[in-house]
């Protein structure tokens, strides 16, 4: 019970820092701005979608049955799974190392704190931000989806969002890490993205390489599993590997934290 | 920035090792590189070690012991993970949360594929670089361990690729037991679902496997790939899982037992009575035959004939004037029969055809399968000589439309058919006595079309000989005989293969064959061998005296369009493989799995909705957070 008081403890100092300074929103407006951009062109543009369906109905084509409403989905998700890539980084590399500049990390490495309920306080934190930022996508999918012939039904779309949050869990757990090794934030940042930068590799490797390596590969690719789950298969696999990241993410972290107070006495 | 670079130098070793591996496992030769990349990062991790120990007393600091600690929780900490992971990687429970489940495989796929006793192997072979989708056989593997699929690199893994006899990138092979089967040639059009994927495993499943016999001695096209040859024919139905070998009747002296079909195409010489014989005890049995009969030559066969009231007018040939070349008739009129169901009216094309007539006897049901256009007639060879033009003489010719191939069944009971028996030996002597006095003036009345073939056949013949042995010698056969169709009949034929193009590539590269035998030297071992391997289906309907037996029978009056070369053009392919098939009474029903599809689902958004959509997203949200920012700005000031 105490645990649990400490990690909200620290999870809503976290939350307020996000939203009481500037730079998140300057973030979140580029994300917004964005993902917007990237909805009105796949759905609503002269070339999206409801547009192309149309055009190819009008010439008489005969169609094979589309659901436009997941095929859009499916699109949109996919845009967002590389997007998130490049804004992931930046929400996560304040985490530790703004706590090391600025001196704080003693106080909580010393305090009767878990390092683990600080990092795991710290993630929710962040996670919480991350999912306030993809909030507006709900709207927006409830007034289009609203309009489907027949209805749409909800299961597909929920696991997308869940596959999302996935996805951003494991990056932000492993940028928490990397921000626990160093006191520059821009460093953070940018080792952050190399390690995004690598797990997309991974993703494109698995692709090409055959046998037991690529498959290893392809089932640790956090992509190939995030797109698992949008396309609307429910895998324990892949819910376990994103799972696997996040604690692995908090563990390295509580360890990094650890052995940063053991060198301080 | 000084003391992280200390501290984590060796995080650089680490990145050189990984780079080095993964060049030296991607590239297909072991590349200087690669082995570069792992000198330099085992000699950074060394050095750094190196440095580390000559600081004083390393090893005795604390920091140095957390320091292990640490590596050794982290190193049990990810071994425990990827156990787990191997763990749910193997026991993997998914659902499928699509409303029309197209990510689950259907309930006969299931079936089949958790009924797998030995090992059954996929093999895809691709090229580097290849997006390969696997997703489907992923799903097949998860429900039988016994199901396997590999991926190969043409390239790489030349072995297996020859022992697959690969012909194309993205071909897919299905292996069980010995047998090894292509299913399709992956193409951007031509994905592999689970329909054809399913539907190939149980046909390798089936244990039996059909007998095709090609009789063979008599001039008749050779089934290896060789001038006016079958192989292609011969290969097809191997894809298709069948059985086909060559009979020589006069040496073999029987018709093994379990023959399926009995095919005699294209004979060139009479066949003995002793062979005639066999032939008729086998119908008789309940037997299939499948005769393909040329023109001009006489068989020997008229007891058969007779027997099923079949009438032949060897000295007549078909002319259609309404095509280039007035001896290929183009057909596209097809009797009402499972053969011919979905055939509509797509085109198929003979050479040098005689047409079938046939009388009404008792017991025999005959359907024309192949019939020709009212325009067309048979030209009586005998009235033909070499300065008149060819025409349409009532008195001598035979008005079309005229029959090209028939199909007859024949449902009798065995007393009635010894019956038969005895009649027909009586019969036999006043054939024999035509048959020389029509033969003569067929010989002389030959055509110039036969020289033209024989011209061509020349040229082919030293093409083929450069290269006997490849497999190459297959296409270039092929290619070299469709020179001289489209020669014969540019125009026209041209037209042709641009309007069913589609149709008739179809079953060729579903069907290809692997199995295909070395080339034969001389008919007799090849028999030896062959009759070895061919042990199975038993003909059921023979130990049961009083049942009604079914004999059937399918005559054309064109061998050509089977062979080599033809046989690949519009549906000749499709009119041969058919008529096999019906003829082997193989109840083959390819599991009904429906395709996989998606709800069929529009959104119908009001302009109001979608401006309101885009109004939210590139405006109203945005706005608010760059006010938010300015305002927390603002409030830090």
């Amino acid at each position: 019970m105490v645990v649990l008081n400490n990690i909200i403890a620290i999870f809503r100092k976290e939350l307020q820092g996000y939203f009481t300074s500037p730079l998140p929103y300057i973030i979140t407006t580029v994300f917004w701005l964005m993902s917007g951009f990237f909805f009105w062109v796949l759905l609503l543009s002269p070339f999206g979608m409801i547009q192309d369906i149309n055009a190819q109905e009008q010439m008489g084509s005969p169609l094979p049955p589309i659901d436009i409403a997941y095929e859009f989905l499916r699109g949109f998700f996919d845009v967002m799974g590389s997007l998130v890539l490049f804004i992931l980084p930046i929400l996560s590399m304040g985490l530790y190392s703004e706590e090391k500049k600025q001196g704080t990390l003693e106080l909580l490495a010393t305090s009767p704190l878990t390092n683990w309920s600080v990092a795991v306080g710290k993630l929710l934190g962040v996670l919480t931000f991350f999912i306030t930022m993809i909030a507006p996508f709900l709207l927006y999918e409830a007034i289009a989806f609203n309009t489907a012939e027949p209805p749409i039904s909800f299961p597909v779309p929920l696991l997308a969002h869940l596959a999302l949050i996935l996805l951003a869990a494991s990056i932000l757990s492993l940028g928490m890490f990397i921000s626990s090794l160093t006191d520059s934030s821009i460093v953070s940042a940018i080792l952050t993205f190399f390690v995004v930068l690598f797990l997309w590799i991974i993703d494109i490797l698995s692709n090409t390489v055959s046998g037991t390596f690529g498959e290893i590969l392809s089932h640790i690719s956090l992509l190939n599993n995030y797109n698992t789950l949008v396309k609307g298969v429910f895998d324990t696999s892949s819910i376990i590997v994103f799972f696997s990241y996040i604690i692995l993410g908090i563990f390295l972290t509580a360890q990094s934290v650890e052995t940063f107070r053991s060198q301080r006495n | 920035m000084k003391t992280f670079l200390k501290k984590y130098f060796w995080c650089l070793g680490i990145v050189f090792i990984v780079a080095g591996l993964i060049s030296s496992l991607l590239s297909p030769t072991q590349s200087i590189i690669s082995i570069i990349l792992l000198i330099l990062g085992i000699i950074l991790i060394i050095g750094w070690l190196i440095y580390l120990s000559n600081r004083a007393n390393f090893w005795q600091r604390r920091s140095t012991q957390t320091g292990t600690n640490a590596l050794i929780s982290t190193l049990s900490v990810i071994v425990i993970i990827s156990l787990l992971n191997f763990l749910s990687f193997r026991y993997v429970f998914s659902l499928d949360l699509t409303e029309t489940k197209v990510f689950t495989l259907s309930p006969q796929t299931t079936e089949i594929v958790k009924n797998l006793t030995q090992p059954l192997k996929v093999w895809l072979f691709e090229d580097q670089g290849y997006k390969k989708d696997t997703s489907l056989l992923e799903e097949y593997t998860k429900y039988n361990d016994n199901f396997q699929f590999e991926l190969v690199d043409i390239n790489k893994n030349i072995a297996v690729t020859q022992k697959f006899k690969v012909k194309n990138v993205g071909d897919i092979f299905i292996e069980y037991n010995d047998k090894r089967q292509k299913i399709i040639t992956l193409n951007p059009e031509m994905q592999l679902t689970e329909i054809t994927l399913t539907n190939a495993i149980s046909k390798i499943l089936q244990d039996q496997s059909y007998l095709i016999y090609f009789i063979q001695g008599h001039g008749e096209p050779a089934l290896t790939v060789s001038d006016g040859g079958m192989s292609q024919a011969k290969g097809t139905l191997e894809g298709l899982g069948y059985t086909v070998n060559s009979l020589v009747l006069a040496s073999e002296n029987k018709i093994p037992d379990d023959c399926d079909v009995l095919i005699l195409a294209g004979t060139k010489r009479k066949l003995l009575d002793s062979e005639i014989k066999l032939i008729q005890e086998y119908v008789n049995k309940g037997g299939s035959l499948f005769l393909l009969v040329e023109p001009e030559i006489k068989t020997g066969l008229e007891p058969i004939f007779k027997e099923w009231g079949i009438e032949l007018n060897l000295n007549h040939i078909i002319i259609d004037p309404s095509t280039e070349q007035i001896v290929t008739p183009i057909v596209s009129f097809y009797g009402d029969h499972p053969i011919t169901e979905n055939f509509n009216n797509d085109i198929s094309i003979y050479d040098f055809a005689t047409p079938i007539g046939t009388t009404s006897v008792e017991g025999i049901d005959a359907i024309a399968l192949v019939t020709t256009n009212e325009e067309t007639w048979a030209e009586n060879l005998e009235t033909l000589t070499e300065n008149t033009a060819v025409s349409f003489d009532p008195n001598t010719d035979i008005p079309g439309p005229l029959d090209l191939g028939v199909v007859l069944t024949r449902l009798q009971s065995e007393t009635e058919i010894i019956k038969n028996n005895d009649k027909k030996s009586t019969e036999e002597k006043p054939n024999n006595d035509n048959k020389t006095t029509e033969e003569k003036p067929n010989n002389d009345n030959k055509t110039t079309e036969e020289k033209l073939n024989n011209d061509n056949k020349t040229t082919e013949e030293k093409l083929n000989n450069d290269n006997k042995t490849t497999e190459e010698k297959l296409n270039n056969d092929s290619k070299s005989t469709e020179e001289k169709l489209n020669n014969d009949s540019k125009s026209t034929e041209e037209k042709l293969n641009n309007d069913s193009k589609s149709t008739e590539e179809k079953p060729n590269n579903e069907n290809e064959s692997i199995e295909e035998k070395p080339k034969e030297t001389s008919p007799k071992t090849e028999d030896k061998t062959e009759e070895n391997t061919s042990e199975t289906t038993p003909e059921t309907q023979e130990n049961k005296p009083e049942k009604m037996i079914e004999s059937r029978l399918i005559i054309f009056g064109d061998s050509t369009f089977a062979t080599d070369g033809w046989f690949e053009n519009q549906l000749n392919g499709d009119v041969f493989l058919n008529s096999v098939k019906w003829l082997i009474n193989d109840q083959e029903n390819p599991l009904s799995i429906r395709p996989k599809e998606f709800q069929n689902r529009r959104l119908n958004l009001t302009p109001f909705e979608s401006t309101m959509i885009t109004l939210l997203a590139l405006v109203l949200f945005p706005l608010l957070s760059v006010i938010l920012a300015m305002f927390t700005w603002w409030k830090r000031q």
